[in-house]
């Protein structure tokens, strides 16, 4: 046998084991999983990797549907006044014909779990106790295995928590865990794993390695999709479509270009998103972000969706058609505002010459030119957060949508203060500084990527 | 694929970069034989992406370039290095002259040091700056290595070749490393140049015969003196002679012409160039060289860029699936199908089924019409005890109407379907009730016990849902 952990996952039928399998292995197209009883009918493993490294394995079990059955079937093998051992009994029961027939799928689990080290015993927190939960849990014990219980759907408020707690406590299992397969906490991957090392005391180091590995994964990933934001935000500042003709129908044109182009730039970010936490565009599971296949339901120039949002629109853009797209028209462009004036001049003199010259140029010649309004890209930053928020905080077995808030429209007086900024206050220096450089759009430029790490702390909690 | 010669660990981390840049812009490469030789080898994130990136910049024509590049930036070095030493000369001859004049001491020595002395001051002084604030221009190298990035990048126009100074500008540009490298390379041309210099100094003083002399206007000739002495006091320390102040003083009327003291001029002029031009840039090329040495091996790629987190759980997946290790069974097992039912019975009756303590037992029909009259309630069954009684107890007493109340937010099982199997065994007509609290939802899976209690063989109509319909039914409704 090797020496790696080996841990059953065992559990009444339709607990959410596969789930749970499913977002410890950050592997969304394991097993299968659906609102039914039975749905897994075998045993699967899979192996969690700290690194390079296997950390431990863990096994998808079926659920056990009979306990009050199997139980009542065990006792009858044992003769009275016979004293036989848990392991024994469970051992004589596996040797029985109804092992492989009424008791099919609960010898797989017993089987299992005498095969490995411990089990994970997942609870529906919703469901009730009831006398089969404590049969089930007598014959599991039979294998004289550590069992740590893990309560799923915690975070429904259907949820008896405490009544699940002493039940447990009173079959003298203390340690216990809570993990919501559909919304897990922060911390409680880790939370698992540090109450099953305390259980299994020989296999602490690759679990804490385990620990670690995923921690920093983590954070890679935090920091990467704030990047990814930052730079969807910065090369929108810094876009300048220039129309060269006068009349209103290039105008309107050059306006429903640029809206389409700012649109598939936000989506090629949240597809960016999506697949950095593994969602696949198409995925079914995609469905639990605030998302409607893997794109944003309300548009982006939609006044409605800003006033939802609870951003105001810059009263010089509301008028007209063009809602959501800056145009100088009187200036030729020269109209940057003393900030992102400023911002240039610090990033680089030249350059800012050189744009000026252009625009200087571009108002002789009657050109004018768009931009993607302030409160668009608030809009963008805000509901890109919401977004990353929602991808942190959700595992990968949820299935229905979350309700975005509620009914509430924000109206930015409960929420964080990193979202209120976003909507009310200046918009970071970062972003008026990319006002100013229409090259950054392209990318490729030192000080753009330093923009980019600048509003990447900005969008941080 | 065998690859001709092996990158060092920051050409290796470059292409990374090239790679990476590429793929945040073009979308990704395609990778699959690159990915499965990166996946087949034991090593951390960092080692696979690097793999990676050297099988598919080699394939893209990146690897090649980033060698031309390293190639041609050591040419240019080397260009630089000869040309530094002829600027050195060249510096010596000219300040030194042919000979037909006596050569001005402060002239000659300011003519040899003074941009040099210039130029380090300013670079201590940026040094200075850089190391306080987060001055991000000085942590890229400054003009001088953007320059240089121009100038090379200038020497390939391939396309292969076009990304490259951008990735390795914002390779070095952390951890002030593209500080230490130009340092160290402006360092080594400057000892160069004035290693140049000294040789052509010593050159000029051995085949020609020059004078020395110092001139004023308005200063003393103690001044010159001391200055003479002052320079000459490190010099000394390493053996170069200092002109005496007899020397010094006669210098300042004509050449000297003494062959002593034309020798203590000579080693005087050549200690001053060596202690305070060749011998400080050549420490400060070896720190910066070191600095630069120990940052590059410090050097990782930043693993947090959305291009290499992307690659992480495709080069080193968080989880490897082990397979089916217990299959399923060809066909699930199912409680019995119901036998014969009894065909007289007795009063009607109803149990609960596994139901939660939230839900009132017996159940409340006030809203529903009433008390139902002539029933039996077996209470809740729940436990094997519970079961065994009401088995038994029915098996005696057969009833009419059975009605199995269980809670609608469970999901049905194999025990409670066996169990309603065997209690509708026991009676003349059986329905289930799937109760719920008022207002609370649970919908879904009153569908599943609809599907469990038609696999048992019961009417597609033995479902109640309504607390009103159970109530009729019991009371010899429909």
């Amino acid at each position: 046998m090797s020496d790696i952990l080996r841990v059953a996952v065992v559990g009444h039928t339709n607990t959410g084991k596969t789930s749970l399998l499913r977002t410890l292995a950050r592997d969304a197209g394991f097993g299968e999983v659906s609102d039914a009883a039975g749905t897994t009918r075998h045993v699967e493993g899979l192996r969690l990797m700290a690194d390079d490294s296997p950390a431990v394995e863990l096994y998808d079990t079926p659920g056990m549907e009979d306990a009050i059955g199997l139980l009542e079937f065990i006792d009858e093998l044992v003769a009275a006044g016979e004293r036989i051992d848990g392991p024994e009994r469970v051992e004589r029961f596996l040797a029985t014909a109804e092992a492989g027939a009424r008791f099919e799928q609960e010898a797989k689990v017993l089987r299992q779990l005498l095969a490995s080290d411990a089990g994970l015993y997942v609870v529906d927190a919703r469901d009730p106790v009831l006398p089969k939960h404590r049969d089930e849990l007598a014959i599991l014990a039979g294998c004289a295995r550590p069992l740590l219980p893990v309560l799923n759907f915690v975070a429904s408020p259907a949820a008896r928590t405490s009544d699940w707690r002493e039940a447990l406590a009173r079959l003298g299992l203390h340690a216990v865990v809570s993990f919501d397969t559909v919304a897990p906490a922060l911390d409680g991957e880790r939370t698992l794993i540090e109450t099953l090392a305390t259980l299994i005391h020989a296999h602490r180091p690759a679990l804490a390695r385990l620990i670690e590995a995923r921690a920093r994964e983590a954070d890679e990933r935090r920091v990467a999709a704030r990047r990814l934001v930052a730079e969807l935000l910065v090369e929108l500042a810094a876009r300048r479509d220039v129309v060269a003709e006068r009349g209103d129908d290039e105008l309107r044109s050059a306006v429903a270009r640029m809206r389409e182009a700012v649109r598939r730039r936000e989506q090629a970010c949240v597809d960016a998103l999506l697949r950095l936490y593994r969602f696949r565009p198409d995925d079914a599971r995609a469905a639990e972000l605030p998302l409607t296949d893997g794109r944003w339901d309300d548009d982006l120039f939609n006044p409605e969706t800003l006033r939802q949002m609870g951003v105001r629109l810059s009263t010089g853009a509301a008028a007209g058609a063009a809602a959501g797209v800056g145009i100088d028209l009187m200036t030729g462009g020269l109209t940057l505002g003393a900030a992102a004036a400023l911002g240039a001049v610090a990033g680089s003199l030249w350059q800012t010459f050189g744009h000026y010259g252009e625009r200087i140029a571009a108002k002789l010649t009657g050109q004018r030119e768009l931009t993607v309004d302030d409160a668009i890209l608030r809009l963008i930053a805000l509901r890109q957060r919401m977004l990353l928020t929602a991808l942190e905080g959700r595992g990968h077995a949820a299935m229905a949508p979350i309700e975005l808030g509620g009914e509430g429209i924000p109206d930015g007086s409960d929420d964080d203060p990193v979202s209120a900024r976003w909507r009310k206050g200046d918009l970071p220096w970062a972003l008026e500084k990319a006002r100013a450089h229409p090259e950054w759009v392209q990318g490729d430029d030192e000080d753009r990527d330093e923009a980019i790490e600048e509003l990447a702390d900005e969008l941080a909690d | 694929m065998t690859l001709p010669a092996s990158l060092t660990p920051l050409e290796a981390r470059w292409l990374a970069e090239v790679v990476r840049r590429h793929e945040e812009r073009h979308g990704p490469l395609e990778d699959s034989a690159a990915l499965a030789a990166a996946r087949g080898e034991r090593a951390d994130l960092e080692r696979r992406i690097l793999r990676r990136a050297d099988l598919l910049g080699a394939r893209e024509g990146w690897r090649d370039a980033v060698l031309r590049w390293h190639g041609r930036a050591r040419l240019g070095l080397l260009a630089g290095a000869i040309l530094a030493l002829l600027l050195g000369f060249g510096a010596a001859a000219g300040v030194l002259g042919d000979g037909s004049r006596p050569v001005n001491v402060v002239w000659a020595l300011g003519g040899l040091l003074g941009v040099h002395l210039a130029s380090l001051l300013l670079w201590l002084l940026g040094m200075a700056l850089a190391g306080r604030g987060r001055a991000a221009s000085a942590g890229r190298g400054g003009l001088a290595g953007r320059l240089w990035l121009r100038l090379v990048s200038a020497l390939d126009r391939s396309t292969a070749a076009a990304d490259l100074p951008a990735a390795l500008a914002g390779l070095l540009g952390r951890g002030r490393l593209a500080a230490w490298g130009v340092a160290a390379v402006s360092h080594g041309l400057w000892a160069l140049a004035l290693g140049g210099a000294a040789a052509g100094v010593l050159l000029l003083l051995a085949t020609r015969r020059y004078g020395f002399v110092w001139e004023t206007t308005i200063l003393p000739a103690q001044a010159f003196v001391s200055l003479v002495k002052a320079l000459g006091v490190l010099p000394a320390v390493f053996g170069f002679p200092v002109p005496d102040a007899a020397t010094v003083v006669a210098s300042g009327d004509g050449a000297v012409t003494s062959e002593a003291g034309r020798r203590a001029w000579s080693g005087w002029l050549l200690g001053c160039l060596l202690v305070y031009g060749v011998v400080p840039r050549l420490v400060l090329a070896a720190a910066c060289a070191g600095l630069w040495q120990r940052s590059v091996r410090r050097l990782a790629l930043d693993l947090s860029r959305a291009g290499y987190a992307r690659l992480r759980f495709r080069l080193l997946p968080a989880s490897e699936r082990l397979g089916v290790s217990d299959p399923a069974p060809g066909a699930m097992p199912r409680p019995h199908r119901p036998g014969a039912h009894p065909a007289e019975g007795e009063a009607a009756a109803l149990v609960a089924l596994e139901l939660g303590d939230d839900l009132r037992w017996p159940p409340d029909f006030d809203a529903a019409g009433g008390e139902v009259v002539d029933t039996v309630d077996a209470g809740r069954l729940d436990s094997r005890e519970q079961r065994r009684a009401a088995l038994v107890r029915f098996q005696a007493h057969p009833p009419r109407r059975l009605l199995i109340a269980v809670d609608a937010r469970l999901t049905p099982d194999r025990g409670s379907l066996g169990l309603i199997g065997e209690l509708a065994d026991r009676a003349v007509q059986t329905r289930v009730w799937a109760m719920r609290s008022p207002g609370a939802g649970g919908d879904e899976r009153v569908a599943l016990w609809r599907d469990g209690l038609l696999r048992l063989g019961l009417a597609a109509d033995g479902l109640i849902s309504e607390a009103a319909a159970a109530r009729a039914w019991l009371e010899e409704g429909p």
